[in-house]
């Protein structure tokens, strides 16, 4: 289903930071394997829910990114549309990184509710 | 480093992942559409959904520039060949700016060198900087400074007796136009 919640204009679109961003491609690609762009675009907003706070064009600088980095490759493939389109997978490089951000955001998530929880 | 060295080879392949980038977009919002027309939509809002959900176009090309490549250096790039192309469109004018500006660098190189030699670059004498002239001064109150060269003997004094002066020697000086 399509639904139209996005075109809501009252609540302001935030970006997501890029940090996190870079992160939710890495554990998508991980989960799902070789995806296209719109294949990680639609993988990211059905996990978020409702909260539809990412363009999703906004990962493609993010793809290219990572890419750089050698965390992604690209391999040129046929979309369902049947049109040449490129599909990104993880590399080695990749699957380490994303053990380490995934470690790195557990330790901030953690510091931060012992904060939120602090009595004074 | 690599990516450092990525962003470089970017710059070189510009126009290829440009084209690549547009093939991605194209095959994006296709999709988008198909899924949009899947759940009801009419194609017109169908498109516009999908144009909708992928957001500002335009914006997202510029990051991805500024996120793959060195973006003054790509700027630098467009810049020179912007002005190669301007330059040759108009020779006439092209001509002009470079006799001017030969014209100009040549007259100030030529009075650098001048200045170099007599103002900024020591004299080309050992100890240069305790050089001295001596003259005498022929007005009697000492007002004016009205200096004349030294008598013979009183240059032998100031080379023989004087603790200050380390040496000495005669020079003449000429006026010149």
């Amino acid at each position: 289903m399509v639904d139209m919640s996005n075109l809501d204009m009252s609540k302001p679109r935030r970006d997501i930071p890029r940090g996190m961003l870079d992160l939710l491609i890495l554990q998508t690609l991980e989960t799902m394997g070789a995806l296209h762009g719109y294949g990680i675009a639609r993988r990211i907003e059905q996990v978020a829910g409702g909260d539809r706070r990412l363009s999703q064009g906004a990962i493609y600088p993010a793809l290219v990114r990572l890419q750089q980095q050698g965390w992604i490759r690209a391999t040129w493939g046929t979309s369902e549309t049947s049109r040449q389109v490129k599909f990104y997978e993880l590399t080695k490089a990749g699957t380490k990184q994303l053990h380490i951000e995934i470690a790195g955001w557990e330790e901030s998530t953690a510091l931060m509710a012992r904060f939120l929880e602090a009595k004074p | 480093m690599r990516r450092a060295w990525q962003r470089l080879l970017a710059l070189v392949h510009r126009d290829r992942i440009d084209r690549e980038l547009d093939e991605d977009v194209r095959a994006h919002l296709e999709l988008a559409e198909r899924d949009a027309r899947a759940a009801g939509l009419s194609p017109e809002d169908a498109r516009r959904e999908a144009l909708l959900r992928f957001g500002p176009l335009e914006a997202m090309k510029e990051a991805h520039r500024d996120e793959r490549a060195v973006p003054w250096l790509e700027n630098l790039v467009r810049d020179v060949r912007y002005g190669l192309r301007a330059t040759c469109r108009t020779p006439g004018f092209a001509a002009v700016v470079v006799c001017t500006l030969a014209l100009g660098i040549g007259a100030n190189t030529a009075i650098f060198s001048v200045v170099s030699a007599v103002l900024l670059r020591p004299l080309p004498y050992r100890d240069s900087d305790r050089l001295v002239t001596i003259a005498s001064n022929t007005d009697p109150d000492m007002r004016r400074q009205a200096y004349t060269a030294l008598s013979y003997p009183d240059y032998q004094d100031i080379k023989t007796l004087t603790d200050a002066i380390a040496d000495a020697a005669g020079i003449r000086t000429i006026a010149t136009t």
